[in-house]
């Protein structure tokens, strides 16, 4: 008897459930596909990676001079999805690295986020450049961002 | 049929002998006066098997423990139909819970004003058994208590928490799961909302003989009010059954899967300024948990004044969450995948590199509790005395790879380490009844714990290298308390006093080189006093005011972008607590249930010296408050409103005020939570349909900073269920 109660109750509940379901799942949220000014990275032929920049919800044409759009910065090489070193002579602290030897503090850690940097050994936040001033928990100076 | 006969005449005696033990012994006359000792009959039926309970639902629950508390009960979950297990403990009186996208899944507890950071000085257990990651070397809460398990939830915060541990700074949040039936049950429930929002479980439960069980599937998924889509599948059963005559043992397996969208930045000011509910800056970032558990606990009754409850349990929870890399600032050389923000606008610019980093790492924990319960008799003065030790060993294995995409799942290993904690604690409590009115519970938990670092493997992107470096550290608390109560069950003032006690994360405690950084574990003082009435049926009320002092609070930093532990230094926190719960319907005899219940909290938590001496901890609110209006007509309609109020905080300890343009400090201004629900049970066909809408007021605010930048809340979000459930009358013992 228990049996054909739950049955008939799941029968039930299916038959009330698909409309709530279809209705519900109609409702899926949206956003703009981009906002005015940002940037995404895009290919250039035989050159540095450029970038095409959002206007009116939509990426532009890739803009391939070399320089980030917006900025003075340089563009990158876009070899590669590394970081390349492109310091004259040996990195300053803080800047991108990928081996000891780029770096004048001649360290090079790997960052959760900023990826390989030039940063020094610490124990103490006195032991940091003064554009970090703190120690942090692996025992290198973090990196401002 | 036999076991039977024999076990009803010695629960009887049992309960007799509980009453006597703390229980007046007389009863006066007067209207407040201690409940009489129960008549010496058959005991009722018997719904909970042996389980762990740090309140319980007996009518004098609240009188036996030794300081504050708070008890959700099954009822207010069903009338609630909560969307995540920190919607329900905003609710209570001096918990701070920080909803977290990705299906309630993960979330933040705090309580009186500790930083409330995936519940890291919150004891949060299951049943009894611990749940967080790793309790003693990393007690962070990524797997979140799955509420749709859930028949209660208690909350215990005075010295009564010394009887749990390690961590006794905070309180103790204990989640009580469904109980296997005395007879067949079922439930099927499906509830769709918008933002994707698909949940479905079935449950069922009998009993076959002297054998019940309980088992419960679920799944839900939706995209995420942040474009964060998330899919989370439970499953776990029960199953309780004798073991002789006098003893029982309960066995629970679960497994737990949540993938989800989980990014680590949030917006920047300036993002936020221009919208709101833009969706999350890192749809690449994921994190997938997985989490299987075993939990036995076993009662034996020896007499009736002494049984003895045997917990052991094991559970693995593997966490692999990939996070796309980015800077705040261009590097010189550097290449990017995307930049949000505005370039041209001071820190407002995300710049996200084409790399990421994946964090792989499982967790394991084994522990065998033997838990003591004797009730005894000594000059006149009624003795219930719990002693109990506690052996736990738990495990971590991190790696930490780079990946050259931001979608990777493999990656170079940068980072290889293992840790390995052994830990053994006691403890003895002892609830003393003096005359009629009067318990006083010393208590003593004595905590020990080694902990082991083995780093395998470290370095940066081209020079990571295979290393073999060790480092052991050990920690050890002494941990009294004591509490008070005074008083009958329906008027009655407590007052207490503990250490809090947390050991140091292994990961500061040693460092990557494997020295021992000879950190010292977390010790604060509590103090508490408050009072309880509950006047008439239907209607309470409770105040506690506390006070807490830490001489060094460990409070959590940032290490560009990387949560860090770091010294926070002296902190003070006092405050002061009021639940209040009337039953109006029942009161003014209107024929159906008319129910208010509110809380307010006044939390004072501020940094004593230092550089911060008076500032606010971070992420906690001066005043937070809570007001529930439910209504249910016999006929089967109910209503709820449900509104909570959380007063302005700041994101660090310098009290920032305004934003520095990235979103990461600055003050959170006040917000205000609006759930309101419908619902009507057709008894005779057992079908419950519910219209329940979060957040009515659709007002988007700032939730947090926390871990990098603007987290929103406060979306509205409408949901339509439909539930069937049945149930067979309740088989009688053999």
């Amino acid at each position: 008897m228990r049996w054909w109660k739950l049955t008939l109750g799941a029968v039930t509940l299916a038959g009330a459930l698909a409309p709530t379901l279809g209705a519900t799942t109609a409702c899926r949220s949206t956003g703009p596909r981009c906002y005015d000014g940002e940037l995404v990275a895009c290919d250039c032929d035989g050159g540095p990676q450029g970038y095409a920049t959002c206007a009116a919800e939509q990426y532009g044409a890739c803009d391939c001079s070399g320089k980030i759009p917006g900025t003075d910065a340089a563009a990158g090489d876009g070899s590669s999805g590394k970081p390349p070193a492109t310091c004259d002579a040996k990195c300053p602290f803080g800047a991108a690295c990928t081996k000891n030897e780029d770096c004048a503090t001649n360290l090079c850690n790997q960052y959760d986020k900023l990826g390989g940097r030039c940063t020094v050994a610490c124990k103490v936040p006195g032991d940091c450049p003064p554009e970090s001033n703190k120690c942090g928990g692996k025992g290198v100076c973090q990196i401002p961002q | 049929m036999r076991r039977a006969l024999l076990l009803a005449p010695l629960l009887s005696l049992a309960f007799a002998a509980s009453a006597r033990a703390d229980e007046p012994s007389r009863a006066p006359a007067a209207a407040d006066a201690p409940e009489p000792p129960p008549p010496v009959v058959k005991p009722p039926p018997k719904e909970e098997v042996s389980e762990v309970r740090v309140i319980g639902d007996r009518a004098d629950s609240f009188r036996r423990i030794p300081g504050a508390g708070q008890r959700i009960t099954e009822k207010e979950l069903e009338r609630a139909q909560p969307y995540d297990a920190a919607e329900m403990l905003r609710r209570v009186p001096g918990v701070v819970a920080r909803q977290e996208d990705g299906g309630g899944q993960r979330f933040d507890v705090g309580i009186r004003g500790l930083d409330p950071g995936r519940a890291r000085r919150v004891l949060v257990l299951e049943d009894g058994i611990p749940i967080s990651i790793n309790p003693y070397a990393e007690p962070d809460l990524y797997y979140a208590p799955v509420i749709e398990r859930m028949r209660g939830v208690e909350v215990v915060k005075g010295s009564g928490s010394i009887l749990y541990g390690p961590q006794t700074i905070g309180g103790v949040v204990n989640f009580v799961t469904l109980a296997p039936p005395r007879g067949t049950r079922a439930a099927i429930d499906v509830l769709g909302g918008d933002y994707g929002y698909v949940r479905a479980l079935a449950n069922y439960g009998d009993a076959y003989g002297p054998v019940r069980y309980v088992a419960q599937v679920m799944h839900k998924e939706g995209d995420g009010f942040r474009g964060e889509g998330f899919e989370n599948t439970d499953a776990f059963g029960k199953v309780a059954f004798d073991t002789s005559d006098n003893g029982e043992l309960t066995v629970k397996v679960g497994v737990h899967d949540d993938v989800a969208t989980s990014g680590d930045v949030g917006l920047t000011q300036g993002m936020y300024e221009r919208d709101p509910r833009r969706k999350t800056l890192k749809p690449n970032d994921r994190l997938h948990l997985r989490r299987y558990e075993i939990g036995l606990i076993h009662e034996q009754r020896f007499d009736v004044d002494t049984k003895l409850q045997t917990l052991v349990y094991a559970y693995e929870t593997a966490r692999v969450w990939r996070r796309q890399n980015y800077s705040r600032s261009p590097a010189a050389g550097q290449v990017y995948e995307r930049i949000v923000g505005d370039v041209r606008r001071t820190n407002d610019a995300i710049y996200m590199l084409h790399s990421n980093t994946i964090l792989d790492r499982t967790y394991d924990v084994l522990g065998v509790e033997p838990r003591l319960e004797h009730r005894f008799k000594t000059l006149g003065l009624r003795h219930t005395l719990d002693v109990g030790v506690r052996g736990l060993t738990e495990s971590a294995a991190y790696q930490q790879r780079q990946g050259d995409n931001p979608t990777s799942e493999a990656g170079a290993l940068l980072l290889a380490e293992d840790h390995r904690t052994y830990a053994v604690a006691a403890y003895a409590h002892d609830r003393v009844g003096v005359g009629d009115y009067l318990l006083v519970t010393p208590g003593l938990r004595v905590e020990y714990a080694t902990f082991r670092r083995k780093v395998g493997r470290q370095g940066a992107i081209t020079d990571a290298a295979d290393v073999a470096q060790v480092g052991d550290s050990a920690s050890s608390g002494v941990i009294p308390g004591i509490g008070s109560t005074f008083g009958t069950r329906r008027a009655h003032v407590f007052a207490g006093a503990h250490v809090g006690y947390a050991p140091p994360r292994v990961t500061s405690a040693i460092d990557p080189r494997g020295r021992d950084q000879d950190l010292k574990p977390e010790r604060n003082s509590q103090y508490e006093v408050g009072t309880r009435l509950a006047p008439y049926k239907g209607v309470r009320f409770e105040t506690t005011g506390y006070m807490s002092l830490f001489t060094n609070q460990l409070i959590a930093g940032s290490d560009a972008g990387a949560t860090l532990i770091v010294n926070g230094g002296a902190t003070k926190h006092y405050g002061l607590e009021a639940a209040t719960q009337l039953g109006i319907g029942t009161v003014m005899h209107l024929g159906f249930d008319l129910d208010l219940t509110g809380s307010y909290n006044f939390t004072h938590a501020t940094f004593r010296g230092g550089d911060n001496a008076g500032n606010y901890l971070p992420y906690s609110p001066l005043h937070t408050g809570t007001l529930v209006l439910d209504a249910a007509h016999p006929v089967g309609a109910g209503l709820q409103i449900a509104t909570t109020y959380t007063g302005y905080q700041y994101s660090d300890p310098q009290n920032t005020q305004s934003d520095d343009g990235t979103g990461r400090v600055g003050r959170i201004d006040p917000f205000v939570n609006l759930d309101v629900g419908a619902r009507y049970k057709h008894a005779a066909s057992g079908i419950t349909v519910r219209l329940t809408v979060k957040n009515l007021l659709d007002d988007v605010y700032v939730q947090s900073r926390r871990p990098e930048g603007i987290f929103t809340a406060g979306y509205r979000q409408v949901m339509i269920g439909v539930r069937y459930d049945y149930a067979a009358k309740e088989k009688k013992e053999p």
